[in-house]
């Protein structure tokens, strides 16, 4: 196999951490949801640690991106 | 067949295109746009600010207020003290204004379409990682200033160098001392996510923004009528949300940085 | 690959870096010098202002409500105060009247009890006079009857039979 070709297949593998991340925030925001269902009130502080829990869940993407980039 | 239906276009280059240099320094269609966004916010300042706003509130002046109530409110969530989240609100509702702008104003249809000598002269300084890597390694570098001055010089290296804890857990027990080397190598694993932070902010917005061009740009390939209005909507959400959540991490980032006592002190 | 390569790979250049992040900081300084602070300044200001005004309320309340009540307390207090006069007259003029009646009383008693001094009185000089002039007469009477002069002690034993 050519290099380039491997290349590109390792390309398409690293975007199936995809998968994994969309999981996990869908996880987050699901469970931070379910809180806020629960006790409305909260909700206000809980959105703001929603987004930053999905943006660390996020970064394991970012990581893939960045290394799609180095490859 | 359906070729009506269908606007190709290129995809956007990754790297900015470079419009002119002035001397040796290179001015990008990033930096235009950025430029324009400067000239915006100095426009604002200098004159609806300066002139128009007082202590009788118009409805502009109203919904200006409500921006700066939201973001004291969004970071007070995150510092959970209020004199704290004034003191920190310049640096993150900056940020969060910058990064608003710049990734409501790459759906404004056509801007790519302006071009001078060939070459498209604005594109949003969020979609180039020049600019969203300058953001987070600056901002991180604010950071560890602050931390420095919490902490102290020899409290900040401590935090990642733990020979002191090393020393006084085996002087208690071994359990203790084996505890103390693995918490060593966790504070030398903490140089590594500083880096890891600026990377993952910086390609972060990056990756959100530009994946957004791309798609809006394939999005017109396959169907170029009323499809990508929906694609444009989102957005408009990917972009607010992106620019909350670079505005939020920072401050959390921050609020972590500083020692954990001066946080309850400012309640 | 050395981290500058994999930078270059995806379009860095520390020129283009430099210079959107001078434009972000000129941005900043914009934004903290000319909006957040006039706009915390001008939200602050109305804030204290506001409360200001609201403390103005509660305190002219409060002294519309002190000076109510001074107000209801003192025609409270002259309303006792003239009932008081008004139960004090009452009280006068019933004394007064009492007082009146008592004395008239007195005095009605004494006018009668003159009156039946005097009566007496009159009837017992009254009652002499008759009986002198009685006794006259009868020995006028008796002078006739006897053609003669009646001496002194016959006119005495004859008085004391008739008045006996």
């Amino acid at each position: 196999m050519e290099a380039e070709a491997v290349r590109l297949l390792a390309k398409g593998i690293i975007t199936l951490s995809m998968l994994a991340t969309a999981l996990g925030e869908g996880y987050i925001i699901g469970k931070a949801l379910e809180a806020m269902g629960r006790n409305p009130e909260q909700s206000g502080s809980l959105f703001s640690k929603m987004i930053i829990g999905v943006a660390m869940a996020e970064s394991t993407a970012i990581y893939a991106l960045v290394a799609f980039f180095i490859i | 067949m359906l070729n009506f239906l269908q606007v190709k276009s290129d995809l956007p280059a990754i790297s900015p295109e470079v419009v002119f240099s002035v001397g040796d320094f290179p001015v990008s269609s990033s930096v235009l746009l950025g430029f324009a966004i400067l000239m915006a916010i100095a426009v604002f300042c200098f004159v609806c600010v300066k002139k128009y706003f007082s202590i009788k509130p118009g409805s502009g002046q109203t919904f200006v207020e409500i921006l700066y109530e939201g973001m004291i409110d969004m970071i007070t969530q995150i510092t959970a003290s209020r004199s704290m989240s004034e003191k920190m609100l310049p640096l993150i509702g900056s940020l969060f204004i910058f990064i608003g702008i710049s990734n409501l104003i790459e759906l404004i249809p056509g801007l790519g379409s302006i071009t001078f000598g060939g070459k498209a002269i604005f594109r949003a300084p969020t979609s180039d990682f020049n600019t969203t890597f300058a953001l987070a390694f600056a901002m991180i570098l604010v950071i560890q200033a602050a931390s420095i001055k919490s902490w102290g010089l020899f409290g900040y290296f401590g935090k990642y160098f733990q020979f002191k804890e090393i020393f006084t857990g085996f002087r208690k027990n071994t359990g203790e001392g084996m505890m103390s080397i693995i918490n060593f190598l966790i504070g030398l694993m903490d140089i590594i996510s500083e880096v890891a932070k600026v990377i993952s902010l910086s390609f972060r917005l990056f990756g959100n923004i530009y994946a957004g061009q791309v798609m809006a740009v394939i999005i017109m390939s396959a169907l170029a009528y009323a499809l990508p209005a929906v694609w444009s909507s989102l957005g408009i959400l990917f972009g607010v949300v992106q620019a909350i959540v670079f505005g939020s991490l920072i401050a959390a980032y921050y609020m972590i940085a500083l020692k954990p006592q001066e946080e309850s002190e400012g309640k | 690959m050395d981290f500058a390569e994999i930078l270059s790979k995806i379009g860095f250049d520390w020129k283009l870096a430099l210079a959107n992040l001078i434009n972000f900081l000129i941005i900043f300084y914009l934004l903290k010098k000319f909006a957040f602070a006039p706009i915390g300044r001008i939200i602050r200001e109305r804030k204290d202002r506001i409360d200001e005004g609201l403390e103005k309320a509660n305190r002219s309340e409060e002294i519309l409500n002190a000076s109510k009540k001074k107000s209801d307390e003192i025609i409270a207090g002259a309303k006792e105060e003239a009932n008081k006069i008004i139960a004090k007259g009452y009280e006068q003029a019933r004394q007064s009247i009492e007082h009146a009646a008592l004395e008239a009383m007195k005095k009605q008693e004494e006018i009668l009890l003159r009156a039946q001094k005097g009566i007496d009185r009159e009837r017992i000089s009254m009652e002499a006079r008759v009986r002198e002039e009685m006794a006259e007469l009868v020995a006028g009477g008796v002078k006739k009857i006897i053609k003669e002069d009646i001496t002194p002690a016959v006119k005495k034993s004859i008085l004391e039979k008739v008045t006996s």
